[in-house]
């Protein structure tokens, strides 16, 4: 049988009643659990897999499946509504999204968010479909060398890309990389920087620091400005205001596509994961979009770049669990846990053993990403009509939620303090210019390019020549030195012209 | 008077939320969630033992409350044990333990101030085995010995804790061989999926974390620790005491502790909780058989016994061996 | 204000590099040690916001009179930021010790009856809901422990 027939034979499996209920009510829960800040997809989908042990396993893994994606749509509404990313991806949702917000385009933002996500989604479960096993041997050939090389690339992009003053987005990512090295060392197990703190040992909760540089020193803005949290054409905002024009989805169509491909692609490796996807897409598109320079300014491209590729990795992740029983990120491995509880043991094998579990959650994946589609639109006028709050309203709800928020990630009072520190911290220096998701991005990425590095240079044993000699590190690492340069070289041509013609 | 009756109303809804929340609340410990802390990433041994024995609790509701699994990898189990000995309400908190957990507490200095963990019960038996890829240079012991011993630190081999680094300097020490160790990776699932890479050409791993790999003829397991030989799907697979090399012996355990400081009450709770989960089809025949473990539950005091006696055979041994 | 952080930043980067070398090792045993990367990040750190204080201050020496009228306009907003700020943190001590109902029941009533005057009636249907949510989700349905105190919340 070839793959078409098998994903046929899937669709009558996902397409019973019961597993097609399954299906609907993970999208939906994921998406609220999505929305919720300080709950990411790895936590609901681990406080819900009791749930589903009394379904049968195709319908149980169905719906842990739909609230795995149901959650990447539901990152983006907090993220473009209060600033506040529900998931760590969504913090490159943010960027432009939240700007979308103050220009009065929030339902754009958000429709534009469903489509870009059901563009990524779509594809990465088309590639999925094609290539399923292939995609996770490709996968393999990343080990530490290559994945330190990959997430340098990204690493070295904050500071120039993201906001205006370049050297001060290279302080920003500096700072989030030395914030990073508090506590355990991944590499060898020694504390570091905690001051003699038992509670920095185990390194700052990444949610709380987000949760106070956006939410939080948000509502410090607001305060210090004292003038009204104004969102213009509120009034007029409706689900068709919301709708994109035939234009604007031609905007984003190619965008979304290209970094649906890569972000799949990025979801597949070993280590890198869903957030490194997203930041990498915005970056493509900072170098060869259409709208480049607009970038981060509140354009619609920027959030479809960055909701089609966290999507796309979403389901990437599910090419190695599946095929290898290795896990690609930690709600894959909150799944595997599942898949074990079921007595199927993912590893080369799950493919022929059980095909029909394995298709009939491929299956369910097209059915699920349309589901949440559904949803996501029809949530819409619901999330508009929370713009129309007053500030005065706004502020205390925006503190609750973030204290609530920073408290549920860890359990830890500790983290609630970390947030409001982050948000004081980041309010002073938004004041000086000083952009803020620089430092979290840096702070996501620095320990995964240490972890890989050491690993690669332990195996070649010290040697740095381990980065250049295999080819898709070396190419990476020449791209990389060619996105550095390339600025600097514009400049120096431009300043030659100048100097001529003056 | 609309909106006082509205105002009445949500003050009615929330004391009675309040109301019926206190009644229903009873002394009894637990009386809230317990967090159970894997010292590993997601998908290796421990996430494996945490994670069964959470979802057997849950499915024959063993626990009133819910159990919530967090990973906490890196740094051979320094991480999450940073992260339990900074909370001070220990009596919510489990953490799984196996022997290289042990070894690492004092290699990285990463015991509370507070005291040693608490030992609460010894699940199962694992032992430790020496992989290699399918269908590269290395289909056996032989031919790993050949090109060792020509070319002494010429090959990689991965490891994921202080216990496989215990594993690999006995195999040394004892074949008089010198391989190159390759760092600590965050988890053995790291350390599966660079081996199938080709990133390095060696690995020390459980059986649990490779059992489906070896079965998918992905990887071979090309010598085992074991004191005897091995259950299917190792049938195949000699223990290095077979191969001549009969002081190569090693097996772990598999346990689960608490944090500093938690309360006997507690201990005993959940060494009773550990018992019946022990006792299940799902563990018998799900965990143990599938993963090819020995089954071997241990109450509170019978493993602080045995936890005292193991580890200080660690520690003379791992002096012994020089990593400590 | 920007001179003082960049000042701090500058020292900042200076300790975590000094720790770096001198306490965590840069390389050690043909390994990079646990100060590689927070060494060679730092020193990166430590000269950009060099360059950015000694730009500060060639600024601040060219027009300093008009320096002088914009910082007294400036502290005033600055200063406003900390009430919220002193509030939240009156509202964590608040919350370890009466829980996350009663905390934060009260951290949105008083805010927005007190601070943003709207209407008491309005204000306790508000923080009502507010908090029945938080309940629901996060309490109910997720089971986040959340430090208890009278009644068991």
């Amino acid at each position: 049988m070839n793959n078409w027939e098998l994903l046929m034979q899937g669709f009558s499996v996902a397409f019973t009643f019961n597993n097609a209920m399954a299906a609907f009510i993970g999208a939906l829960l994921g998406i609220v659990v999505g929305a919720m800040p300080g709950i990411g997809a790895a936590a609901g989908v681990s406080m819900l897999l009791p749930m589903t042990f009394k379904m049968n396993p195709t319908a149980g893994i169905i719906m842990l499946a739909g609230i795995y994606y149901g959650n990447m749509y539901g990152g983006a509404y907090s993220a473009t509504l209060l600033n506040i990313p529900g998931d760590t991806p969504a913090v490159v949702t943010a960027l432009d999204g939240y700007q979308l917000t103050l220009k009065g385009k929030a339902g754009k933002s958000l429709a534009t968010g469903n489509y870009a996500s059901f563009i990524g989604g779509s594809i990465g479960i088309i590639f999925l479909t094609i290539f399923g096993p292939l995609l996770a041997e490709i996968g393999l050939k990343f080990g530490p060398a290559e994945v330190a090389a990959l997430i340098f690339l990204a690493l070295t992009s904050i500071g120039w890309l993201l906001g205006d003053d370049p050297v001060k987005g290279l302080v920003a990512a500096c700072l989030g990389i030395l914030l990073s090295t508090i506590g355990i060392d991944g590499a060898s197990g020694g504390a570091r920087y905690n001051f003699g703190s038992l509670n920095l040992i185990g390194g700052i909760t990444f949610v709380p620091l987000v949760i106070g540089m956006f939410g939080f020193s948000q509502v410090l803005e607001m305060i210090s400005e004292s003038k009204e949290f104004k969102v213009e054409g509120v009034k007029k905002l409706s689900i068709r205001e919301s709708m994109l024009t035939w234009g604007e989805f031609k905007e984003i169509f190619w965008p979304s596509v290209r970094s649906g491909v890569l972000g799949n692609f990025i979801g597949f490796l070993p280590g890198a994961g869903a957030t490194t996807g997203s930041f990498l897409a915005y970056i493509l598109e900072k170098r060869i979009g259409k709208k480049r320079h607009a970038l981060g300014t509140g354009e619609i491209t920027g959030v479809a770049v960055s909701e089609s590729a966290n999507n796309a990795a979403a389901v990437g992740s599910f090419a190695p669990l599946l095929s290898l029983g290795i896990p690609g990120s930690s709600t894959s491995a909150v799944l595997l846990g599942g898949l074990m509880m079921w007595g199927l043991r993912p590893g080369p094998l799950l493919f022929e053993s059980n095909p029909d579990f394995v298709w009939g959650l491929i299956s369910s994946m097209y059915f699920g990403n349309v589901l949440c589609l559904v949803a996501g639109m029809a949530v819409l006028p619901f999330l508009v009509t929370f713009l129309k709050i007053s500030k005065r309203v706004m502020v205390p709800i925006i503190m609750v939620i973030c204290l609530v928020g920073s408290y549920a990630v860890g359990n830890s009072i500790f983290d609630m303090g970390v947030m409001v520190v982050a948000g004081v911290v980041a309010f002073y220096l938004k004041k000086q210019a000083f952009p803020s998701s620089p430092v979290l991005l840096a702070f996501v990425l620095a320990p995964r390019l240490e972890v890989s590095m050491r690993q690669a240079l332990s195996i070649s044993q010290g040697s740095l020549w381990v980065f250049f000699e295999k080819p898709i590190s070396a190419v990476i690492l020449v791209c990389t030195f060619a996105l550095l340069l390339f600025p600097v070289i514009q400049k120096l041509i431009a300043f030659t012209k100048a100097r001529k013609n003056s | 008077m609309k909106k006082l009756f509205v105002v009445l109303l949500c003050v009615l809804a929330l004391g009675g939320v309040l109301w019926a929340q206190g009644s229903a609340e009873t002394a009894k410990y637990p009386d809230r969630g317990i967090e159970f802390v894997i010292p590993g990433s997601a998908g290796g041994g421990s996430d494996i033992l945490g994670r069964t024995i959470t979802d057997i609790i849950q499915r024959y509701k063993l626990v009133d409350q819910t159990i919530t699994v967090v990973n906490k990898g890196g740094g051979a189990s320094a991480v999450s044990h940073g992260y339990v000995n900074a909370k001070s309400d220990v009596d919510y908190y489990l953490l799984t333990c196996n022997s290289a957990n042990q070894l690492s507490m004092h290699v990285n200095k990463s015991m509370s101030p507070k005291g040693p963990f608490t030992p609460i019960a010894n699940m199962a038996l694992d032992d430790i085995l020496l992989v290699s890829r399918a269908g590269g240079k290395f289909p056996d012991w032989a031919s790993v010995e050949k090109a060792i011993k020509a070319n002494p630190s010429s090959l990689t081999v991965g490891l994921a804790d202080d216990l496989d680094a215990m594993a690999l300097a006995l195999l040394e020490e004892k074949t008089g061989t010198k391989f190159n160790p390759s760092a600590y990776f965050a988890s053995s699932g790291e350390v599966a999926t660079a081996l199938l890479g080709g990133h390095m050409d060696l690995a020390i791993l459980n059986p649990v974390e490779c059992v489906g790999l070896v079965e998918g003829g992905r990887l071979i397991a090309i010598g085992s620790f074991a004191p005897k030989a091995m259950a299917a799907p190792f049938e195949k697979t000699p223990t290095f005491t077979a191969l001549g090399h009969p002081e190569v012996v090693m097996q772990m355990s598999r346990s689960v502790i608490g944090p500093a400081g938690m309360s006997r009450e507690a201990q005993l709770f959940w060494s009773d909780v550990l018992q019946k989960v022990s006792e299940t089809e799902e563990w018998k025949v799900g965990y143990i058989q599938k993963n090819v473990l020995e089954g071997q539950y241990l109450n509170a005091d019978d493993f602080t016994k045995f936890y005292a006696e193991s580890e200080k055979m660690l520690l003379d041994f791992a002096k012994k061996l020089g990593i400590l | 204000m920007e001179l003082a952080i960049n000042l701090i930043v500058f020292l900042l980067s200076a300790y975590w590099c000094q720790q770096g070398v001198m306490v965590y090792s840069f390389w050690n045993k043909n390994q990079p040690g646990s100060g590689f990367i927070p060494v060679i990040f730092s020193a990166i750190l430590m000269v950009f916001s060099f360059f950015l204080l000694l730009k500060e201050i060639r600024r601040m020496l060219k027009n300093r009179s008009q320096d002088e009228h914009q910082a007294a306009k400036l502290s005033l907003s600055d200063l406003r930021a900390l009430l919220p700020v002193v509030y939240t943190i009156a509202a964590i001590v608040l919350f370890r010790f009466t829980g996350v109902v009663v905390s934060m029941f009260l951290t949105a009533f008083i805010w927005l009856a007190f601070i943003s005057k709207v209407r008491i009636a309005k204000s306790l249907v508000i923080s009502v809901i507010l908090t029945l949510t938080v309940y629901l989700i996060f309490v109910v349905w997720l089971r986040i422990p959340f430090p208890r105190s009278i009644f068991g919340l």
